[in-house]
């Protein structure tokens, strides 16, 4: 009984991680936040993406409104969509709704955070600290794993674990 | 009898006249795209080979512009191979670099086989991707890969000339980004378009549409 004491108190201060060599999750209130992750980055590159999951489940609506990683300058929130054959880019100004109940998937082919100005590149294998903004759970301190340079999904998702599941069972919502 | 209650009914009449005239124009329209479809068919189908520029090739063009690997790279001196090009930019966080470590691997495994073929990334930046941040950037991927950057009319030039979409979108914090046509085009020995290179159905069928790329020429 001693050995769950401190997870618990953890958890009564609405944030851990769990499973830390696989998946990574967060708890802020009622929103489950889902391995957050980003990509090594080219020589060069100013910029990096961040993705991950919301789960909100309580009852009242949340929105994630921006996040950002201590790497960069700042963070914005974007959506991309292919139309045609064109990758098309637009700032999501007023944020993500997370509706109680339900889960928002941010990935590469879709909604994403794109940090800006990026002071140090990004490499495999690291975890970099960051922060998402929601607008009633407030500014909540996550860590991006970084995943190869060709990543277009989580790989460290595949691994078995309670934590692990399939981001491609989520609305993408664009 | 049948037939005669038929006509002299007022309703059917108007509504057997408007489907036949509709018919009629869908006919129209159905040859002009028939005959669109044509026109673009024989460009393809009987393009000169040899050594005649392929003039009627609507998709490509040449370019001389600035190389991530130093000097510069002449579409001229492409002549008689085979080669692929595609556009982007280094502030791009998502498919950019995800296409062009997935090009750069599929490409090595094409080298492992025997087969070779270079494949240009031509910036659509070319106010922030100078030559030097191309080099940087490009060295994270397949040396197969060459990037190529130039100045704001050049770039804008090749990127008419390949009827690649590019359109600059401002962000909140004062920067920009941009959108533009994601797409590998497959280039004939003879500059002339080949149609698109199919990076999201595997690389089996990715490394065959090379092969018959280079084996041909052309891809007829």
């Amino acid at each position: 009984m001693r050995i769950h004491a401190v997870p618990a108190a953890l958890l009564a201060l609405g944030l851990v991680a769990t499973s830390p060599a696989h998946a990574h999750d967060y708890k802020a209130g009622p929103l489950k936040i889902g391995h957050p992750w980003s990509r090594a980055t080219p020589g060069g590159a100013r910029v990096a993406a961040g993705y991950l999951t919301v789960t909100n489940t309580g009852t009242e609506p949340d929105r994630l409104t921006g996040g950002a990683i201590e790497a960069a300058g700042r963070g914005e929130l974007h959506t991309m969509s292919m139309e045609g054959g064109v990758m098309k880019m637009a700032p999501l100004a007023d944020g993500l709704a997370i509706p109680p109940g339900q889960t928002v998937t941010l990935a590469p082919s879709g909604h994403h955070l794109m940090f800006l100005d990026l002071t140090t590149p990004l490499k495999k294998g690291e975890r970099v600290k960051g922060t998402l903004r929601f607008e009633r759970a407030g500014s909540v301190p996550v860590e991006f794993a970084v995943e190869s340079l060709a990543a277009k999904a989580p790989e460290t998702r595949s691994e078995k674990g309670p934590e692990a599941h399939d981001h491609g069972g989520h609305d993408h919502g664009h | 009898m049948g037939v005669t209650t038929m006509a002299t009914e007022p309703g059917p009449e108007p509504r057997t006249a408007s489907p036949a005239s509709q018919r009629g124009s869908t006919l129209i329209l159905a040859a002009f795209a028939l005959a669109l479809v044509g026109i673009v068919a024989a460009t393809v189908a009987y393009l000169p080979r040899g050594d005649r520029p392929s003039a009627l090739s609507v998709v490509g063009g040449p370019f001389r512009l600035e190389s991530s690997k130093g000097g510069t790279v002449d579409s001229q001196a492409l002549k008689g191979k085979p080669f692929l090009v595609f556009f982007g930019f280094t502030q791009c966080p998502n498919v950019c670099p995800t296409t062009l470590a997935d090009l750069g691997t599929l490409l090595d495994e094409f080298g492992s086989q025997g087969g070779e073929i270079q494949a240009y990334y031509i910036t659509l930046d070319p106010e922030r991707d100078t030559q030097a941040m191309m080099r940087e950037y490009m060295a994270s991927f397949s040396d197969r890969i060459t990037g190529l950057s130039g100045t704001p009319q050049q770039i804008e030039r090749v990127a008419r000339d390949y009827r690649a979409y590019v359109k600059r979108v401002p962000l909140p914090g004062g920067d920009y980004t941009l959108e533009h046509t994601l797409m590998v085009y497959m280039m004939d020995r003879d500059g002339g378009f080949a149609g698109p290179l199919d990076l999201n159905a595997g690389h089996a069928l990715a490394l065959k549409q090379l092969r018959k790329l280079v084996s041909d020429g052309r891809n007829t």
